[in-house]
């Protein structure tokens, strides 16, 4: 049996763009993942929004990498907000 | 700048750490906070997981105790690598959010070097052979032309996983180090165990399952702890000792966690007298992990002209010490 894709979208209100723009500069990186991996990872501002999307393979690789992007987005959040 | 303030972050394993370090290579505040596993070795995923979540408290307290604010901070450096991959990346990703908020460079630091550079920094020492002994690494490192050069390292587990996988094979509650010291001392019995060293390397595995074996034999805990040590600690002072008679230093340094051993110092204090050296340990607050150690070799390198693009601060898991260009040191 084919296992079907999974999509997640996430999204972090911020208190100012600042802030956002930080966050998604700091993510960057990151979203350079090896050619194996079964997902995509895209990270997008929308004003003071930050929105995170992965697509994967599977659910099991969306749940992997959705959980590493999520700790590194409220690590970088919280780094930066009091 | 006359005098920078540099905020060291260190994650690489189970500690994560910040320090605060003025660019006169005074230590303002050095904190931290280790993620212990309720049972076993560090799983990445937990350690992680525990960084994240304490990142923020761990820099509130490292900003008071140095009595500075974040935006006294002129640079943000970390520990980019060698370490454990989802560890290394929370980290990296706290470092940039800062440096990109603060409007400040960054810089990535190799743990290795920064554990040498820490040490070179408070023993004052000029150009040491150092034997780096902790839970992740085992090595012999040396400057030379321009880098730090690996003489000689474990082929498998580091040492001090040696002692704690012992540790939890034997029944000895975490830390294990410290008490198989304490047992140690109370052996009598040489139990012949497996002695390896290739070339210049090393190889603890085969030493640490035989000395679990011998446990399981119903030897006497106390010889067995002490066996242990003895022929781990003399392969260890054999492999810095043939690297200080082959590059003709005069300073040999222990640093990393299980610098902490008594017995391991003493043995490194004779062999280091026996050849003429100087022996030097740095304050055991500064042998393990720490953000101080990163924010000072991030001056180093930041003021000997490195500079970092956020492109280039992905973690480095295998990043080895002999692959850094050392540019704060004369060649």
């Amino acid at each position: 049996m084919k296992a079907e894709r999974a999509v997640a979208k996430v999204e972090f209100d911020f208190k100012n763009q600042r802030g956002a723009e930080a966050v998604l500069r700091s993510l960057v990186p990151e979203k350079t993942l090896p050619k194996t991996s079964k997902c995509t990872v895209d990270i997008t501002r929308r004003k003071n929004v930050l929105c995170l999307q992965v697509d994967a393979e599977d659910t099991a690789a969306l749940r992997a990498a959705l959980n590493s992007f999520l700790r590194w987005t409220i690590v970088a959040k919280e780094m930066i907000e009091r | 700048m006359v005098n920078m303030l540099c905020l060291g972050i260190e994650g690489t394993a189970h500690t994560f750490g910040v320090g605060i370090v003025k660019s006169d290579g005074k230590i303002l505040s050095n904190f931290s906070k280790t993620y212990v596993p309720e049972k076993g070795g560090i799983h990445p995923r937990d350690a992680s997981q525990f960084h994240a979540a304490n990142a923020r408290a761990v820099l509130d307290e490292a900003l008071t105790q140095a009595n500075v604010e974040l935006k006294d901070i002129d640079l943000v450096a970390f520990s980019q690598g060698p370490g454990l991959g989802p560890v290394l990346r929370t980290a990296s990703t706290a470092a940039r959010a800062l440096a990109i908020s603060l409007d400040v460079p960054i810089i990535g630091v190799n743990h290795c070097i920064a554990h040498i550079e820490i040490g070179r920094l408070t023993e004052n020492t000029k150009d040491p052979v150092t034997l780096y002994v902790s839970g992740g690494n085992t090595q012999v490192i040396a400057f030379d032309t321009g880098k730090y050069r690996v003489f000689g390292e474990t082929l498998d587990i580091p040492i001090g996983n040696c002692l704690d996988v012992f540790a939890r094979e034997a029944g000895i509650p975490h830390p294990g180090g410290p008490k198989i010291e304490r047992l140690a001392k109370e052996g009598k019995k040489y139990i012949p165990l497996p002695y390896v060293v290739k070339g210049m390397d090393l190889s603890f595995s085969g030493l640490m399952t035989e000395a679990v074996r011998m446990t399981r034999l119903k030897k006497d805990l106390r010889d067995v702890a002490f066996s242990l040590q003895e022929t781990a600690f003399a392969a260890l002072v054999e492999v810095t000792e043939r690297a200080l008679a082959h590059t003709e230093k005069k300073e040999v340094m222990l640093t990393g966690g299980v610098a902490a051993n008594t017995r391991l110092r003493e043995m490194l204090q004779v062999m280091a007298k026996g050849q003429g050296a100087k022996f030097f340990v740095p304050p055991m607050e500064l042998c393990g992990d720490q953000g101080a150690m990163i924010g000072w070799t991030g001056i180093l390198a930041y003021k000997s002209g490195s500079k970092q693009k956020m492109d280039e601060t992905q973690a480095r898991q295998r990043w080895r010490t002999d692959e850094v260009e050392v540019t704060w040191r004369e060649k």
